[in-house]
Parts: C-alpha cells; structure tokens; sequence
C-alpha cells in the first residue's frame, strides 16, 4: 500500500473516532442536562459520568493524532497536495454544506421544545460537528 | 436542445496499460478514490485532472472525455 493510500485510510479511522467520541461525550452530557441530574440514582448517573469522560477522552486522543497526522502531512507539499487533492476538496465543502442545513434545522428544537439555552447551544455544536464529519466519511467512499 | 452527459474511457485505457488505480494515482498526483470516482462517472474532474489524466496514458483528452447522448425514460 502506498504513502498516500496509507494516510487516506487512517484519516477516515481518525474522523471515525472523532465522531464517536464526539457524538458519544456530548449525547450523555446533553441527556444529563436535560434530565437533570439529580434524578438520576447514583450509579447510574456515575455510570453516564464514566461513559461522557470516555467519550471526550476518546476524542481527545484521536484529535491529537489527527494533529501529528496533519503536522507530517504539511512537512510534504506533495504528499498533502494529493491528498486534498479537488475531489477531496469538493467532498469536504459539500460536507460542509450538510452541516449548515442540520445546523439552520436544529435550530428550531428550542422553538418546539423548552430547552435551557445553554443545552440548546451543545445540541447546536453536536449536531454541526456531527454531522459534518459524518457527512465527509460519506461522501468520501469510493 | 439534446441532453448530453460526460463518459469516459479511463478504466479502459488504464487496464489496457497495465495500470492499477493506485498507480495512475499516484502518477497524476490524486488519491485513488478519485481515480475511482472519476470512472465510475460519480466525480467530474476538472479540466486540469482531465489534461494531467490525458498526458500520463498518452491520449487526447477528447478520447478520454467524451459527450454521449442521455438516455431518456419514457
């Protein structure tokens, strides 16, 4: 397997990751919120604890190696070239695209449905930046 | 006005040359998805990937590239 195919993959194993662990530390938070947790009974709401601290950590960990990934990628016009290449480039504005229209639509959840204002602002940044990475990984199959 | 939609014969002169996708890739200086894409009519390249996919398998662009009639339900 070349370079090139080598880093592809692992980029789509990395945006994965982030969008597991994303989707998985910010539901449980959000859930949390809005079920307060004081109703929860102790074990459980220390179970959703653990499960939300595994999910960020998890995301923290793959955006760091998304992180070197991109530093190696730059130490090589060439190779980061290629792999941003214009297809790459059109799957990821398309993406991009998506986002905004869950974006603008998850807007009307605290319309419809009394939210406090700080959870409908997490439900706003989980919805973009999920569904934009998962809109790219996609997009991108081929 | 007729509808026309854009064909290639890219997998055809690829395969006819010996070459894996990877390594056309890897000659014009995209992924292999695009590759990919580009033959199964699922991505438009631009006119530039299409001089630079022309150039490496040694054909005019126009033999590559070619408007053909689309088919019409009825």
């Amino acid at each position: 397997m070349s370079e090139v195919e080598a880093l592809d993959r692992s980029r789509r194993r990395m945006l994965l990751g982030l969008l597991i662990g994303f989707g998985v530390w910010q539901s449980v938070s959000i859930a949390k919120a809005l079920v307060g947790g004081a109703r929860f009974p102790r074990g459980v709401y220390l179970g959703l604890m653990a499960v939300s601290l595994a999910g960020g950590a998890y995301w923290g960990f793959e955006l760091l190696q998304m992180l070197r990934w991109a530093r190696r990628v730059r130490r090589n016009p060439e190779l980061a070239a290629t792999l941003n290449d214009e297809r790459v480039q059109v799957v990821r504005l398309k993406a991009l695209a998506v986002a905004l229209v869950a974006v603008l639509t998850a807007q009307a959840i605290p319309i419809l449905a009394p939210i406090p204002a700080v959870v409908g602002g997490q439900v706003t940044i989980l919805v973009g930046v999920t569904v934009a990475i998962g809109a790219y990984l996609t997009l991108d199959e081929g | 006005m007729a509808v026309e939609v854009l064909q290639n014969t890219l997998r055809v002169e690829r395969t006819r040359r010996g070459l894996t996708q990877e390594q056309l890739a890897e000659l014009v200086g995209v992924t292999r998805k695009t590759i990919n894409t580009v033959e199964n009519g699922r991505f438009i390249p631009s006119t530039l990937l299409a001089l630079k996919l022309a150039r490496t398998l040694q054909l005019p662009v126009e033999e590559l590239f070619l408007l053909a009639p689309a088919l019409r339900k009825r």
